[in-house]
């Protein structure tokens, strides 16, 4: 399994899922920073990484999610490398299991960018502009948790959009998933069943409510394991036409 | 015969068609098996299934006498493989896209250079693939089809796309690879005269099925051809006809299958004795070309 999971790792040199990794935390950071210097009024540091954190699981996350596993499947469906790799003497379900590890190994790389990326955006602009301001304490632990909960949360999302590229040849069918997904979850941002649509999960991290937030993690969480067996299941057994 | 790939009955449905219907292969261990065929007629459906990427709808198919839908893993650990274009990551040098592969086989580095050695690509190694030529990708996919030493490589349309450099160094290569460690090569084609100057034996697909399977030798054999240039094709059609003789017309010339009970004197004494003007009357050798359309029944006989 670990040969596999290495195998993954060196297909993503030079790609552009690699590319896509650092620019999407870097996107939201950015962001924060201009935010930050066109502010005249004293903020605090939690409503700044609050600011962060909708961001990224409103937008950003389902986006890049979708982004990301299209593009780590199209690296083998536009070659047409499943003829090559799913012959070679190796359980076909460790095969998707070791794709499956390594984008939620990115996301969770995206996640702790984005930590670093958004107070980092932060102490920045204190530091070029002295009329930003900053106040109360930096919410290090209470960020952290956030975030961690919005990943565990977004499992289920990440399986999804995995299991849907992997299985389509063209790319349109997992795109307009992701894309109709974080529409929906936009708009439908209040709904009590937001706990248990996908795209939604992760926002519900930062619910006031921590039943709300614990339902929604669970359902993400354990709801994505379940999925991903599922996935394994049946591309295990898909045949390559 | 000792068999590397045999199949008994090998059928694969898509809905009602079936693009594989009851193929009975056995392709003998060393030397070149062409699998000869027009495109769709079901020769890279059924290599997927020697590869165990379809699973049969009926009938099983055997890699050294291992089944290899209950033994898959055992199956492909032996086989090498090239189905259609090459599948390269283009963002990744030659030899890392070797490195992929032989890090899931478990090979020692050492093998990445055997094998750009052998399809003489090492040169070219440090590249990305989205620079290589056709050519070069073609090679690159056969090399990482070496990679272990396979005792069976199973390529599908190798020379696709190759120049007529690349298609003679690719020819080269085949025929040199049952020599050199005892490879069985199972190599499908769409080109008569690329099977005919590869392989030893040659299964002949149409429609997804097969209509001959035997050694190159014993298929061109079979009963001689007489070449005819003759005034008055079609008269002198019809005459053969009526003497039992199946003719058909190719470019000027007549072609005419010739049972044993007939010699070329005696369809020389035929024609001239119906007032015919036989200009050139010569037996020939039947060619690949001869056998598949005959066998197809894509070139209808004049007379009849």
């Amino acid at each position: 399994m670990l040969t596999l999971i290495h195998v993954e790792l060196a297909k993503l040199k030079r790609s552009l899922a690699l590319l896509l990794c650092v620019a999407a935390p870097a996107c939201v950071a950015a962001l924060c920073f201009m935010m930050a210097l066109r502010r005249d009024t004293p903020a605090t540091w939690e409503l700044f990484a609050v600011n962060g954190e909708v961001m990224w699981a409103y937008f950003m996350l389902p986006m890049t999610v979708t982004a990301l596993t299209v593009l780590v499947a199209q690296m083998e469906h536009a070659p047409k490398a499943w003829n090559h790799l799913l012959a070679l003497p190796v359980l076909r379900w460790k095969v998707f299991l070791a794709k499956a590890l390594v984008v939620l190994g990115l996301v969770a790389l995206m996640s702790v960018a984005l930590y670093g990326g958004v107070f980092g955006a932060g102490l920045l602009a204190e530091r070029l502009k002295p009329g930003v301001q900053l106040t109360g304490p930096i919410p290090l632990a209470h960020s952290a948790r956030i975030l961690a909960a919005m990943y565990a949360g977004a499992l289920l999302m990440v399986v999804v959009q995995l299991w849907a590229a992997l299985r389509f040849r063209s790319f349109v069918v997992p795109l307009i998933l992701g894309i109709a997904g974080t529409f929906a979850a936009v708009a439908a941002t209040a709904a009590e069943e937001g706990v248990f649509f996908p795209w939604l999960i992760p926002v519900n991290a930062l619910a006031h409510d921590p039943e709300r937030a614990a339902v929604a993690l669970s359902v993400g969480f354990f709801g994505g394991l379940a999925a991903l067996v599922a996935m394994l299941l049946h591309l295990g057994r898909h045949e390559v036409v | 015969m000792a068999t590397a790939i045999e199949s008994t009955g090998l059928t694969k449905r898509f809905g009602a068609r079936a693009a594989v219907d009851g193929v009975d292969l056995a392709a003998p261990r060393g030397g070149v098996y062409g699998f000869l065929g027009r495109n769709g007629a079901g020769k890279t459906t059924t290599i997927r299934l020697i590869l165990g990427l379809l699973r049969p709808s009926a009938g099983e198919v055997r890699v050294f006498g291992e089944p290899v839908g209950a033994r898959r893993l055992k199956t492909a650990a032996m086989i090498g493989s090239l189905v259609e274009t090459p599948a390269l990551y283009d963002h990744l040098t030659g030899r890392e896209n070797l490195d992929l592969t032989r890090r899931i086989l478990a090979l020692p580095k050492t093998e990445i250079d055997r094998v750009l050695e052998v399809v003489d690509l090492a040169g070219a190694a440090g590249r990305r693939v989205g620079g290589y030529s056709l050519g070069m990708r073609q090679r690159l996919g056969l090399a990482r089809a070496l990679l272990g030493g396979p005792r069976l490589l199973v390529l599908d349309e190798p020379t696709n796309g190759l120049d007529p450099d690349g298609i003679r160094d690719m020819r080269r290569l085949i025929r040199s690879l049952p020599e050199q460690g005892g490879v069985t090569v199972f190599v499908s084609s769409h080109l008569l005269a690329e099977v005919e100057q590869t392989a030893d034996h040659v299964g002949l697909m149409h429609e997804g099925r097969l209509l001959a399977q035997t050694s190159l030798r014993e298929l061109k054999g079979g009963p001689a051809e007489l070449e005819i240039e003759v005034d008055e094709a079609e008269r002198a059609a019809a005459l053969l006809a009526q003497a039992g003789l199946s003719a058909r017309r190719e470019d000027a010339a007549l072609r005419v299958r010739l049972p044993a009970e007939w010699t070329a004197a005696a369809v020389n004494r035929l024609l001239v004795g119906a007032d015919l003007a036989v200009q050139r009357l010569a037996p020939r050798q039947r060619s690949l070309e001869d056998v598949y359309l005959d066998l197809t029944g894509a070139r209808a006989p004049l007379n009849a």
